[in-house]
């Protein structure tokens, strides 16, 4: 059985025979897939036979609006729609693993700019690391802001490549940005504000172990899903 | 969706049905056999997300070969519980037209 990793490299590989234009809306496709309620497994497999679809076209020099219809978001809504008996339990596992990675990465950047300056400073080995609140609501803040975005540019991927469309207002965009950027400047404040409280105390390697365990749980359930899927599609043969 | 493309839907879902159950095929073919039975605007893009449907019921078992482009292409064969709805397609559809002819030359019940 492919891996999930070889199965994106394989489709993007094979993806390389599109003409361009015919590229920039599979690209689009794949991102407003992956980002759908599809687990990765199911969305891989979509997008390869998606691929199949539009390399035949091609081959016949068929237009792509005229084999899968001129509204390619309705398109690949009907897809998800349709493929989407798959247990919920995987997506959120996915999406828990992407948590778990976060948090992983966060905690490796907390250590390098409060623990080792820390040690640093008072010269001396410390062996318990301590949570503020500051940088909890900054973490937290970070993963749901990473995912609101991604999750955003997958689902509008056609009209934010749709050259047909009028850009946003000057107004619209000052607004957009003027949010984000306040929303973040909001977190650093923050962030630094509460850096004074402390939220708990433990020895260094409980967030260590902590995270360790989190990640081969959500990475050992996933491949014994994904087991279950292929199994499940093997039963309808 | 109006009801003409959930009607429209419904009675392909039974077509398809029908011509898998002749052959193991793939959706190109279905499309094209579905353009030489007079379904002249039926494209791949209505028939992949019903093909999709049908195997997640269980209706249809899928063998996946290398396209001569290379992904992975499926090709569809009818199961068991395949060939139970298309039997209950069938009967309801003769009885669906069956009513509807009969509205139709205005015959009384």
């Amino acid at each position: 059985m492919q891996s999930i990793k070889q199965k994106i490299k394989s489709n993007f590989e094979l993806s390389k025979q599109l003409s361009p234009e015919n590229n920039i809306v599979f690209t689009d496709i794949v991102c407003y897939l992956r980002t759908s309620n599809l687990n990765n497994w199911k969305t891989e497999e979509i997008i390869e036979e998606i691929l199949d679809i539009f390399l035949s076209a091609q081959a016949r020099n068929e237009p792509l609006s005229s084999v899968i219809g001129p509204d390619y978001k309705t398109f690949c809504r009907e897809v998800a729609a349709n493929a989407s008996t798959q247990p919920l339990s995987l997506r959120v596992l996915e999406d828990s693993q992407i948590v778990v990675n976060g948090l992983g990465t966060l905690f490796i950047i907390d250590l390098m700019l409060n623990y080792l300056p820390g040690m640093i400073k008072q010269q001396q080995l410390m062996l318990n690391y301590s949570l503020s609140l500051g940088t909890a609501l900054v973490t937290i803040g970070i993963i749901v802001l990473a995912f609101s975005i991604v999750h955003y540019i997958g689902q509008h991927s056609f009209e934010l490549t749709d050259k047909t469309k009028l850009p946003a207002s000057k107004m619209k965009r000052f607004l957009i940005g003027g949010t984000i950027g306040g929303i973040i400047f909001l977190f650093i404040i923050a962030s630094a504000k509460l850096r004074a409280y402390t939220l708990f105390t433990v020895p260094i390697y409980y967030p260590v172990l902590t995270i360790g365990v989190l990640y081969l749980v959500t990475f050992g359930l996933d491949r014994t899903l994904a087991l279950f899927i292929d199994t499940s599609d093997q039963r309808g043969k | 969706m109006n009801v003409n493309s959930q009607l429209l839907k419904g009675t392909l879902e039974g077509c398809i049905l029908k011509i898998l159950e002749q052959d193991e095929t793939y959706g190109y073919e279905i499309v094209e056999k579905l353009h030489q039975y007079g379904f002249a605007d039926i494209s791949e893009g209505t028939v992949y997300p019903l093909l999709l449907r049908l195997h997640n019921s269980g209706y249809l078992s899928a063998n996946a070969k290398t396209s001569p482009y290379g992904p992975k292409r499926k090709y569809y064969t009818l199961t068991a519980a395949g060939q139970i709805q298309l039997q209950t397609f069938i009967q309801e559809w003769e009885h669906l037209s069956a009513i509807v002819n009969q509205v139709l030359s205005n015959k009384e019940v």
